[in-house]
Formats: C-alpha cells, structure tokens, sequence
C-alpha cells in the first residue's frame, strides 16, 4: 500500500464539464420527479438540500471550469468525480476507506463499552469519581493527537497506536456524559424499585439506562464527530498509523495532486454523514422504544 | 522523588493543622497527584520501565527550565495561543450572527443543512492540506482551520438556542406592536445565550483539538510542532513537558468557560444540561 505511485489519469477518462453538467442537472431533475411518486423517500427537505448541494457543485466547477481560480490549486469538480470513479475501479478507495473504518470502528466500540461502563460504575461509587475527576479533566483538555508521539512508542507503528488515541478521543465525551447522565436519576425511583424487591441489576436496567441513554447518545455523537478528527489526523500526522484516507490525502499532497487530496476530503465528508446519521436514527429508534 | 516526597508529608501536615479548609476530596485529589508522580519517578529511577516509554517529572522539570532559560517555551506558546485566539475569535464572530440568522428564519436553514452537515463533518485538518495549498504557508491555514472546527458547535447551539425562544414571548411583543428587530433583541437573543454559551465551550474545545492536529501536521511552531519535534528526536521529556503545559493551558481556559457558561445559565430552568466535549 505505502509508494503507491497515482497513476495519471487519462484525458479520455475525464468527465468533461458538458456531460458533468448535464448530469448533476439530471440528478436533480430525477430527484424532483421522485419526490411526485415516493414523497414517503424523498420528501421537499430534500429535494431544497440537494438543490443547494448541486448548486454548489456547479458554481465550483463554473469557477474551475473558466479559470478564475489557477485549475491546479482548485481542480473542478468533475476531475474529482472522474477521479473518484478511477480510484474506486482499480480499489484502491476501498481499500483507503477500510482502513479509516476499521480504525475508528474499532476505537468507537470499544470507547462506547467502556465508556458507559466506566461511567456507571463511577456513578454508583461517587467518592471515587470526586478525585478521579481532577484526572479526567487534565486527560479530557490534552487534545487526544497530542498523545500520538506516546502511543506510537507505547503500542508501535501500524493500526494499534492510531486505534488508542482514537479511543481516548471517543472515550472522555461518552464517560463524562454517562456521569452527567447518571447524577440525574431521581432517588425516589430508585426506592420504589427497591421498595418493590428489586436489585441492582433491576435499577440499572429500568431507571438508571433509560434515564441517562439521551446523555450517552449526545456524548457518543460529540465523540464520534471527535474520533473522525483524530483518526484524521493520526493518519495525516503519522505516516505509520495504518494507512487510510488521511494518509491518501497527505500522500496526494506530497505529490501536488490535489484532484486526489479532494477525493479524500468528499469521500471522508461523505463516510462522515453517513456516520452521523446513522447515530442519529439509532437516537430516534430508542426514542420510539422509550 | 525527594521533592514529591516532602511536598506528600507538607500536604499531610497542612490537612492535619488547616483541617476545615481541606475538603476532603481536594485532599484525595491532591494525594493521587502526588501518589502519580512518585510511582512515574520511582519506575524511571528503578529502571522499571525504559526512558523512551516514559519520563521522569524530574527530568520533565529539567526540561522545563531549559525551554525556558532558551525563550522557546515562550514562543511557542505564544504562536499557539495567538492562533486560537484569532481562529476561536474569528469562529465565534461568525457563527453567532449566521446561527440567529438561520434560526430565525427556519425556511432558510432547511437549504442549507444537507450542505451544511457535509462541511461539518469533514475533518478540518483533513482541509488543512488543501488550505496550506490554496493560502500559502503561514498563519493563515491554520486559523482558517481552527475558525472551520470551533464555528459548527456554536453555529448549530446558536440555531438550537433560538428555536427555544417561547411563543407567548414572541407574541407578546407583536401584541404590543413590536417590529421583528424588537423581537429579535428582547425574545430571541435573551433566550439563546445559554445555548450559545455551552456552544462556545464546546467550540473551543474543537478549536483546541484542531489547533494541535494543524500545527502536528503542518507546523513551523507552536506547541503541537514542539511534539512533533521531539518526538522524532526521541526526546520523551519535552513530549511530557508540551502536553503538560497544553494541559494546563486547556484547564485554564475551559475552567473560565465554564465558569462563563454557569454565569449565563444560572437563571434557566432545570438547571442547565451540562454538556462534556
């Protein structure tokens, strides 16, 4: 994967600015005719954002396109599309997005495990938490990249030492908004579960989760827009971490091949939506369940 | 190891003698401080643990006093915090004007928002090689950087600050014959700065984070570039000492931020919803 060499691309595999046109108008005419047959899918919301989107887009290739901006430093958008396409049909884009994926999958689950964990038994020994508190917030203000230098010495070069400080990114926001969470449960709750025989286990279940699940989600979500950030930039910063979109970006900008850093940028803003949204209707599921 | 020691039986002797202005988890806090650093020193001093793994806080005090007596502790905090003040500066400027903007008139916010959450979650020191090229070498990448982390967190608080602007606030003041411009300065704005107080908090530890990866990345100086540095010369101590002093630079300004955000949410109801970054 490291050296990979770009291969240049064809002129005759570039989209040229007509067709992009032309299609990014047929996108959005066949969205607007799909809001008239499944409105359930596509709703007006989106055909108003996706307007925009394409808006956007065609001002940036106008801009590219009739050289008000030197090409090179700001290539149109149909380069990129077209780059992106090549990138994907030789699998060299998959292979980039697997391994950011991995990477941050890896740290987020295991941030949200022990997160959570973490924070409710804390919570449960409060005197405990009153001074590991003063630990938390020194680790929580170091910017979690600033422990790249140690975790690649403490777990060497290659994915692990990425994955570490990703965790410790992921982790601060999830455990200190599950302590939040927690410190809301009512004691009168707690009584009448215990008052009705119930343990521990049944507290846990019935008032102290369903009570701070709306902190957790808001930790976890401020966590991941965090984990994205630092999976970034261990990629960026360190050329060790495992490969990944980061890395393409810093290796295409080695290279002056901004086409590609472009392509790295859409494509992790694009993962990144994804991400988000997917937390998002998780958040709207255990909303309808409670 | 002698000083932890003696500043442990100090400690132990001020809680016995001041016992009433010792809260007692102050005094916790304090010993697992110390109790930390003696076992990182004792590691070091009984070759538990190899050098390159960790380093002694004697040696990071060292350190310390020879960044300083050479002035570039002095300057490479000051480039940093320079730019978190103009990028974090720059962030909160913009965003609270657009943010009530966008809030206020929801029709408009409903364009931009796919636009707008694809921007948001595009890494910004993913931008910063783009930036290095589009603006050149220099401060300006790197507080446009920081300025693109720390405005969504109070752009998208502001938003959510000015939609709980109560109905009957808003008809009150059109009964009375008030113009939008009234509503906007007694309803509106009155109601969304607990929001917009949690988002600046929030915001700047975005900008913080953003700040560090940008200068780890692309830097010629600040505290993020002292990292990197030593960190390819293998020098763990001066790794300590820049991201203890980034820790308490950190410390020091969330702890006014939150002390702002408290000020300003002491009257909402409930409480404020602490949020943690």
């Amino acid at each position: 994967m490291h050296g990979t060499v770009f291969p240049p691309i064809e002129p005759s595999e570039v989209i040229s600015t007509f067709f992009f046109i032309v299609l990014l108008f047929g996108s959005f005419m066949t969205v607007v005719i799909a809001n008239r047959f499944i409105p359930a899918v596509i709703n007006v919301s989106f055909v108003k954002g996706y307007s925009v989107i394409c808006l956007f887009i065609a001002i940036w290739e106008m801009i590219s396109f009739s050289e008000l901006v030197n090409p090179v430093l700001l290539p149109p958008a149909s380069r990129v599309a077209s780059m992106l396409v090549f990138l994907w049909s030789i699998g060299f884009l998959q292979s980039q997005i697997y391994a950011t994926l991995y990477k941050l999958a890896y740290a987020f689950s295991l941030a949200l495990a022990s997160g959570v964990t973490l924070g409710v038994m804390i919570s449960y020994y409060s005197n405990v938490f009153s001074f590991i508190e003063s630990f938390a917030t020194a680790a929580r203000v170091i910017p979690a990249p600033a422990w790249l230098a140690l975790s690649i010495l403490w777990f060497g070069i290659g994915s692990a030492s990425a994955i570490f400080i990703i965790w410790l990114g992921c982790f601060f926001p999830i455990f200190l908004n599950t302590v939040a969470g927690v410190a809301k449960v009512e004691p009168v709750q707690v009584e009448t579960i215990k008052t009705f025989g119930g343990d521990k286990w049944d507290v846990l279940l019935d008032v102290v989760l369903p009570t701070a699940y709306h902190h957790i989600l808001t930790g976890s979500r401020i966590g991941l827009g965090i984990g994205w950030i630092t999976v970034v930039t261990a990629e960026l910063a360190s050329p060790d971490a495992g490969g990944g979109l980061g890395w393409m970006i810093m290796d295409s900008r080695v290279l002056l091949d901004i086409t590609s850093v472009l392509c790295g940028v859409s494509a992790i803003g694009f993962l990144g939506v994804v991400t988000d949204s997917l937390l998002n209707s998780l958040e709207e599921l255990v909303q309808t369940w409670g | 190891m002698l000083i932890t020691g003696s500043l442990m039986v100090l400690v132990i002797v001020a809680k016995v003698t001041l016992k009433e202005y010792f809260a007692k988890h102050l005094f916790l806090a304090i010993l697992a401080w110390l109790t930390f650093f003696t076992l990182m020193e004792m590691s070091i001093y009984l070759n538990v643990i190899k050098t390159i793994l960790l380093s002694s806080p004697t040696a990071v005090l060292w350190k310390l006093q020879y960044h300083l007596d050479k002035g570039y502790l002095l300057i490479n905090s000051a480039h940093s915090l320079q730019r978190i003040v103009f990028g974090f500066g720059l962030g909160i400027i913009l965003a609270i004007p657009f943010g009530i903007l966008f809030g206020f008139f929801n029709k408009l916010y409903e364009w931009i928002s796919p636009l707008a959450n694809f921007i948001r979650m595009v890494p910004p020191p993913a931008i910063m090689p783009f930036a290095i090229i589009a603006f050149g070498l220099g401060e300006i990448p790197k507080i446009f950087v920081i300025t693109l982390g720390s405005f969504f967190p109070i752009f998208l608080a502001t938003i959510r600050g000015v939609r709980e602007t109560e109905t009957i606030h808003r008809e009150v003041i059109e009964t009375m014959g008030g113009s939008n411009m009234d509503v906007l300065v007694h309803a509106v704005i009155p109601s969304a700065i607990p929001s917009i107080m949690t988002g600046i908090r929030i915001g700047f530890g975005i900008g913080w984070l953003v700040l560090i990866s940008a200068e780890l990345i692309g830097g010629d100086s600040g505290l993020g570039f002292m990292i990197q540095g030593a960190r390819m010369r293998l020098d763990m101590a001066t790794v300590f000492m820049g991201m203890g002093i980034i820790c308490i630079f950190g410390v020091i300004i969330d702890f006014a931020l939150k002390k702002m955000e408290r000020y300003f949410t002491r009257r909402k109801r409930g409480g404020a919803d602490y949020i943690y970054y």
